[in-house]
């Protein structure tokens, strides 16, 4: 090796004592170093040992005293290339030391994703079987209100049907309605319109007139828009003769029912004038 | 005094040295000694550099992991133990300082030096840890022929990392300027270090 080569080198030992040679140059310094140049070598430790006074000018302090007793448990465990254990984060806890990187984060979102997913399907399920329930629903209203029309057409197939108009007074003037009857088989329909929706704590009331007075035909509700304009109830007229019945009536009583009606009348009609 | 502690300190370091034999042995008790010996010196040396005490434990544990696994890559012909380990502790706080940007921070160390007490724990390796500190003081009173431009070019490149070049233009200063005063203070911190191999 020339001199001057040997010098450019020596030139090099500062930088890279402080970290600062490029990778090629200090590629180049290591394998020059690696050849065995005494000199170098030399100046290098003299280079680290001046260096190495720097940190004294530092006034000591020791390191938190858990650290040593984490140092000497990882190595202790023999494990290989352990990794530093972070005993700030982890609040000193020497136990840390073995603990893998924690991501409890991942874990929290992983079970609130399940839990929106499981709150999703709950409410999907309920409102699958409400929806069900509801059809279930209207599939008896339908089979109820097919019952009744067939109900209805077996009474108007009937051979001898009579028709008793109902007419409106007040407070109900303008309804108005009809009773359907077969006397053979005392199966009625009565079908109302305009009559107004029954209060709550109230129901229509069906009266049969009769000679000496008037008897219970049952009891009926008007609810809906739809019923209000035309309503259809089966009766069983079973109440007497057809030869005793004078007329019909409808009033408004109380919820069950009343023994005797009560003023006013909403709907009235007599058989002397259909006949 | 000096050459008295310059003495002790040659003796320190052909312990170290034997303490490093075990450790190639995996005599676990030989490094729980040079982390009592050391530890005091890496501890607020990465703490200077990266300005975290987080940090700074946890460089103090990868430098004597890092012994402990590596202990037979220590090259005897480059220096002491000491100086290996100082470097190790130097060169990867120098790296994380640099990976995190931390160099405005490290200014602020200094007013958290005032606060630090030295608080050695009298055990078994007691009395080299009280040599450490003694052949500090003395290592810092001879520093004192440093001057204050020699310190603080010193300090910009070992404890920030920075380049000569980058030091000129921080301290705006020709580059020659830079590189004249860093030889000066490293020749008077050289001769420190000669005088202990005088001693030895």
């Amino acid at each position: 090796m020339k001199p001057e080569e040997r010098h450019t080198h020596l030139e090099l030992c500062i930088p890279y004592v402080f970290g600062r040679l490029n990778p090629g140059n200090r590629k180049q310094f290591e394998t020059h170093l690696g050849s065995g140049c005494a000199e170098c070598s030399k100046e290098l430790a003299q280079l680290y040992e001046a260096m190495a006074l720097l940190p004294l000018t530092i006034h000591q302090q020791q390191p938190p005293q858990q650290l040593k007793g984490i140092l000497m448990q990882r190595i202790g465990s023999g494990k290989e290339a352990p990794e530093p254990v972070r005993i700030r984060t982890e609040q000193r806890m020497p136990d840390a030391a073995v603990s893998p990187p924690q991501r409890p984060w991942f874990g929290y979102a992983i079970a609130f994703v399940l839990l929106v997913i499981i709150v999703a399907l709950g409410i999907y399920v309920n409102d699958l079987f409400r929806t069900v329930g509801a059809q279930e629903q209207t599939i008896v209203e339908l089979r109820t209100e097919l019952a009744h029309s067939a109900e209805v057409e077996k009474i108007l197939q009937a051979r001898r049907v009579e028709i008793v108009l109902l007419n409106g007074y007040e407070p109900s003037s303008t309804a108005f309605g009809r009773i359907i009857w077969d006397p053979l088989t005392k199966n009625a329909v009565i079908q109302v319109s305009g009559l107004p929706a029954t209060p709550d704590d109230k129901v229509y009331q069906l009266w049969v007139v009769k000679r000496d007075g008037p008897v219970n035909a049952g009891v009926f509700t008007v609810t809906s828009e739809k019923d209000r304009k035309n309503f259809f109830e089966l009766v069983s007229l079973t109440v007497g003769e057809r030869y005793e019945f004078e007329g019909f009536m409808v009033t408004l009583e109380s919820k069950g029912g009343a023994a005797q009606p009560t003023e006013p009348k909403y709907l009235m009609g007599t058989t002397k004038a259909q006949q | 005094m000096l050459p008295a502690l310059l003495s002790q300190r040659n003796e320190q370091n052909k312990q170290d040295a034997d303490l490093l034999k075990r450790i190639q042995r995996r005599d676990q008790q030989a490094l729980a000694l040079l982390y009592d010996r050391y530890s005091p010196v890496l501890y607020p040396l990465a703490l200077r550099i990266v300005v975290s005490t987080e940090e700074a434990e946890n460089l103090v544990q990868e430098v004597f992991l890092h012994v402990w696994e590596k202990s037979n890559g220590y090259p005897a012909d480059r220096g002491s133990v000491y100086s290996w380990i100082v470097a190790l502790c130097r060169n990867r706080a120098i790296d994380r300082l640099r990976s995190k940007e931390f160099k405005k921070k490290s200014r602020e160390v200094e007013t958290k030096e005032a606060q630090i007490v030295a608080d050695l724990s009298m055990d078994t390796n007691t009395r080299a840890i009280l040599v450490m500190k003694g052949y500090a003081e003395s290592v810092r009173a001879a520093l004192k022929n440093l001057s204050k431009l020699e310190v603080k070019i010193l300090e910009m490149s070992y404890y920030e990392g920075h380049s000569q070049s980058e030091i000129a233009r921080i301290l705006r200063m020709p580059l020659g300027t830079v590189k004249t005063k860093m030889r000066k203070g490293i020749q008077k911190l050289r001769a420190v270090t000669r005088r202990e191999d005088e001693a030895a």
